[in-house]
């Protein structure tokens, strides 16, 4: 079978059930969507799970996508951060609204472009689930603190204060490793 | 995206992707959409055929019956029994005058026939008798007590002979989940004009008794013949005739959107059908309605139809099986001359029949139909024309000659000319899943079969009751 040239393509034989039309857009996503749900969970086991529950939706909600409203890729991550978000709350991972009066720590930390992907990943890892998770979806995935707030339950506010704790623990972190590196 | 996004999703991983896609659950492709509708008719055809299977064994179960108990009825009509209770008070009256001189019965003329080598079917009847009534059987030695191969023909040939359609409405009647239907009613318009030719017989007999004062011989016959063709009558299990369990599950209120297309299939009941005039085309307008009273019995009956709705109105199409069988009862009431005697002798021979006979065809129709939704429930009306593409007919009947004649039989020629129309009203209930429970009314005009082996056009009207379950789409 010829594979589609593009989305739309793809996206009408995987609503017709073609399974190489559903292999196609799999192997398409399924890497950067491993990336995304890993920065969450970071652990491979984890993150399987999680991309089984998401591409199960993915495929049972295709008919829902809308290109208008997004690229496919967007709509296939949001799905799988939150189902990621989901997999983290059934771990009783909370996500609790915290007090705005709190917002007070300085923002001015920026992520070094140029950084290894490994390192960032790693100083990732090291924050605690919901500062990871709040961190990824800002800064890595580029979502509003309203939509954060949405997908998570809390307010943008309480969303803020959990990505400047994240902020300044990396930014400690960076610190820290920059010091040794220079004492090495 | 951003550029941390971009080398993210870039990032090397190492993972067994095909163990993943395993785990994925993908939607499978819709089946194509004939597959399950063809299911549904091979169910419907094999529904039919085993039901025709089970008939025909119990048919010729019931054959050897009879074969083994020839009497199979006597007299037991209320009308019949009266007259022959008349005819013993004559009897009785005349007995104080008998003499002593004796005639011998001679077998009427009147019973042989030429007929029953034309029609080729003794051999399939049970053996006839004839139970004499006779309190001179010691002084008429040679009397026959009783006359084997009488066939239905040679009674109907009887000198002076007459019959008469009793009327029978024998009562018929199933159910249907909780409602029952019955046959019991009389047809007012049903003319019996033979009845009154009976009666003259009788009053006739009556004035030649007191005429014949003094005259020894008169003797009774009361012959019993029954031409039975045996047919299983099928009375379908009630479970089978409820509405599946489904069809009562409480659902929401909500509205159901109206759907294009939808398929149901049915099972169909005859309330009235096989009521066959018989007509033969060759003659003007001699009806053999009157002669053949038939009453349907509850046959296998589908029906699988497609529909499809235009935002107005709806087409459909579809294509009914159909197969039942009717009874046909008849009385008659024969006074028989003896032929050779020096002195007068007659005999009332009274004979019942009981026809049971076969109907099958398959028709294809088409029309609109127009449907009134409120809530879950659908309100329809429809109109088409369908045309039989199939029939099969087996059985006997009366023709104008008051005989009995095969009007087809297995591999006869049935010539078909069936178009006729149909008008249907129904009701149906939608289920948020796309099934519904479907009930309707449907009358069909006269369907057209004209059988070449005795030039006989049939014609059949029915009204179906039908129930079943379909799904939109």
């Amino acid at each position: 079978m010829k594979l589609p040239r593009n989305t739309e393509e793809l996206v009408a034989k995987c609503l017709k059930g073609q399974a190489k039309a559903q292999r196609a857009l799999y192997d398409k996503y399924i890497n950067a969507m491993y990336n995304t749900v890993m920065r969450y969970t970071c652990n491979s086991h984890d993150t399987e799970d999680v991309l089984q529950i998401a591409f199960s939706k993915v495929f049972r909600k295709l008919k829902t996508f809308d290109p208008g409203k997004g690229t496919l890729k967007a709509w296939i991550r949001r799905i799988c951060v939150t189902t990621a978000i989901d997999f983290l709350r059934k771990r009783s991972i909370q996500f609790a609204s915290l007090d705005s009066v709190q917002l007070t720590v300085r923002d001015d930390f920026r992520i070094d472009q140029h950084m290894e992907i490994e390192y960032i990943m790693e100083y990732i890892e090291s924050l605690n689930p919901q500062q990871r998770a709040i961190f990824n979806m800002y800064v890595i995935e580029g979502y509003s603190h309203g939509e954060i707030g949405d997908i998570l339950g809390i307010g943008a506010d309480s969303s803020r204060v959990y990505l400047s704790r994240a902020k300044k623990n990396l930014r400690r972190k960076i610190d820290h490793f920059r010091l040794q590196y220079k004492t090495i | 995206m951003n550029d941390l996004q971009h080398k993210f999703d870039n990032r090397a991983v190492e993972f067994d992707r095909d163990v993943l896609w395993e785990r994925i659950e993908k939607p499978k492709p819709p089946s194509p959409w004939w597959k399950w509708r063809i299911l549904l008719l091979l169910l419907l055809l094999a529904g039919g055929g085993a039901i025709h299977y089970y008939n025909g064994n119990n048919s010729q179960q019931l054959a050897k019956d009879v074969e083994n108990d020839p009497i199979v009825k006597t007299t037991h009509v209320s009308n019949s029994q009266r007259l022959i209770q008349d005819k013993e008070r004559i009897t009785e009256h005349k007995e104080k005058n008998v003499s002593s001189e004796s005639s011998m019965f001679q077998k009427s003329s009147s019973f042989s026939s030429s007929k029953e080598k034309e029609t080729g079917d003794k051999s399939t009847r049970p053996e006839s008798s004839i139970t004499v009534k006779d309190e001179y059987t010691s002084i008429l030695p040679n009397i026959p007590t009783k006359l084997s191969g009488i066939t239905a023909e040679q009674s109907l040939r009887g000198v002076g002979s007459t019959s008469y359609i009793d009327g029978l409405r024998s009562f018929r009647a199933f159910d249907v989940g909780s409602t029952s239907y019955s046959f019991d009613k009389e047809e007012k318009n049903t003319k019996q004009p033979s009845l009154k030719s009976a009666s003259r017989s009788e009053k006739k007999i009556q004035d030649e008794g007191i005429l014949k004062t003094g005259i020894p011989t008169e003797y009774e016959f009361i012959a019993s013949e029954v031409e039975r063709i045996p047919l299983k009558i099928t009375f379908l299990d009630q479970t089978e005739k409820r509405l599946p369990e489904f069809v009562r599950i409480e659902s929401s209120n909500k509205q159901i959107d109206p759907v294009p297309t939808m398929l149901h299939q049915a099972h169909r009941i005859h309330i009235q059908g096989g009521y066959g005039w018989h007509n033969n085309i060759f003659g003007d307008s001699t009806s053999l309605r009157d002669k053949n009273m038939v009453k349907p019995y509850i046959g296998f009956n589908g029906t699988f139809t497609y529909e499809y709705q235009f935002p107005k109105i709806g087409v459909y199409t579809s294509l009914q099986y159909a197969a039942y069988q009717d009874n046909l009862k008849n009385v008659t009431v024969n006074v028989i001359t003896g032929q050779g005697n020096v002195l007068a002798s007659e005999y009332i021979q009274i004979t019942d029949y009981d026809l049971y006979n076969n109907y099958r065809y398959l028709g294809l129709i088409i029309g609109l139909k127009k449907e009134w939704r409120k809530g879950n429930w659908g309100f329809s009306g429809a109109a088409g024309f369908g045309i039989n593409v199939y029939a099969y007919n087996e059985g006997k009947l009366f023709n104008e000659e008051e005989s009995i004649v095969n009007f087809g039989y297995s591999g006869s020629q049935i010539n078909l000319r069936s178009l006729f129309g149909e008008l249907e009203g129904g009701l149906r209930y939608y289920l948020p899943s796309g099934f519904y429970g479907h009930t309707s009314l449907t009358y069909q005009s006269p369907k057209h079969i004209h059988i070449e082996l005795n030039d006989y056009e049939q014609k059949i009207s029915t009204l179906f009751i039908n129930m079943g379950i379909g799904k939109a789409f």
